[in-house]
């Protein structure tokens, strides 16, 4: 059978960007902050601003799971994460297999007054009813001690190709002091 | 006080078997990163690979095993 390549067709110009579907902005100290209305066909790519994450204990991780239809994965994601510590001189990471959870950042942020973590999170498609589901994240977080340390991953929870209908982010352990996440989708 | 969770920008409460069930996996995440600390304090403290290299090429593979020894020893399994 003969090869086949497919062109890209040239669409009428069309203002396209990304949507403001809704926010998360703790008052109280909870422990994980869900999106679970809102995630669906209407766009296939969904990013998640987690803005100023700061676990009430010191040293925690910042996690995350996927939902299927009412129920919360906890088993079989797959991860990595890299990350360089720039207060030393060492670049370490992160991989999981069949395990429990994404870990977004795996190094751990500080709980002192002007620490906090930072990134955006992607989601590709998480109606299709396919394949499993492509998420990618880049992010920084201010270290126990106090130094800024870059983070990037992927992962996806390889045994389910079912919807994705929500979202949570908690951290490794502790409650959450404060943070403020934003979810967009953006248009197609 | 009670556990809560954010669903969708509102607060509520855990349910007491949701909240033994976050209780219970923060005492095995605990555990797990206390258990893999040595690990990462490693990672912290070994050299770049540039100045692991310059290290080897400079001083000889038996300072470089040296210094590697150094960290693990700092840093040992529990």
């Amino acid at each position: 059978m003969a090869l086949t390549q497919i062109k890209s067709t040239i669409a009428a110009p069309q203002a396209v960007g990304w949507v403001k579907l809704a926010n998360a902005s703790t008052t109280g100290s909870p422990s994980e902050i869900d999106f679970d209305s809102g995630i669906d066909s209407t766009y296939t790519l969904y990013a998640f601003h987690v803005s100023t994450w700061k676990p009430t204990d010191d040293d925690q991780a910042l996690y995350m799971l996927f939902e299927y239809g009412d129920a919360w994965g906890t088993a079989s994601y797959e991860y990595h994460t890299q990350y360089t510590e720039t207060s030393g001189t060492g670049n370490g990471g992160v991989a999981g297999t069949s395990a429990t959870k994404l870990n977004v950042l795996p190094v751990g942020c500080g709980n002192n007054t002007a620490e906090s973590e930072s990134c955006i999170v992607y989601l590709d498609n998480p109606s299709g009813g396919t394949y499993v589901k492509a998420c990618w994240w880049a992010g920084m977080g201010i270290n126990t001690s106090g130094k800024p340390v870059p983070m990037q991953g992927a992962g996806s929870n390889t045994a389910a190709t079912g919807a994705i209908t929500g979202v949570r982010f908690y951290p490794e352990s502790g409650t959450i002091a404060a943070a403020n996440i934003t979810m967009y989708g953006l248009q197609k | 006080m009670a556990l809560t969770r954010m669903v969708n920008g509102v607060e509520i409460e855990l349910t007491a078997e949701e909240e033994a069930a976050k209780r219970a996996e923060w005492a095995a995440n605990k555990a797990e990163r206390e258990a893999t600390k040595y690990s990462r304090d490693r990672q912290s403290a070994y050299p770049n690979w540039p100045d692991q290299l310059d290290q080897i090429y400079h001083e000889g593979i038996d300072a470089w095993k040296a210094s590697i020894k150094k960290i693990k020893d700092d840093n040992p399994k529990p």
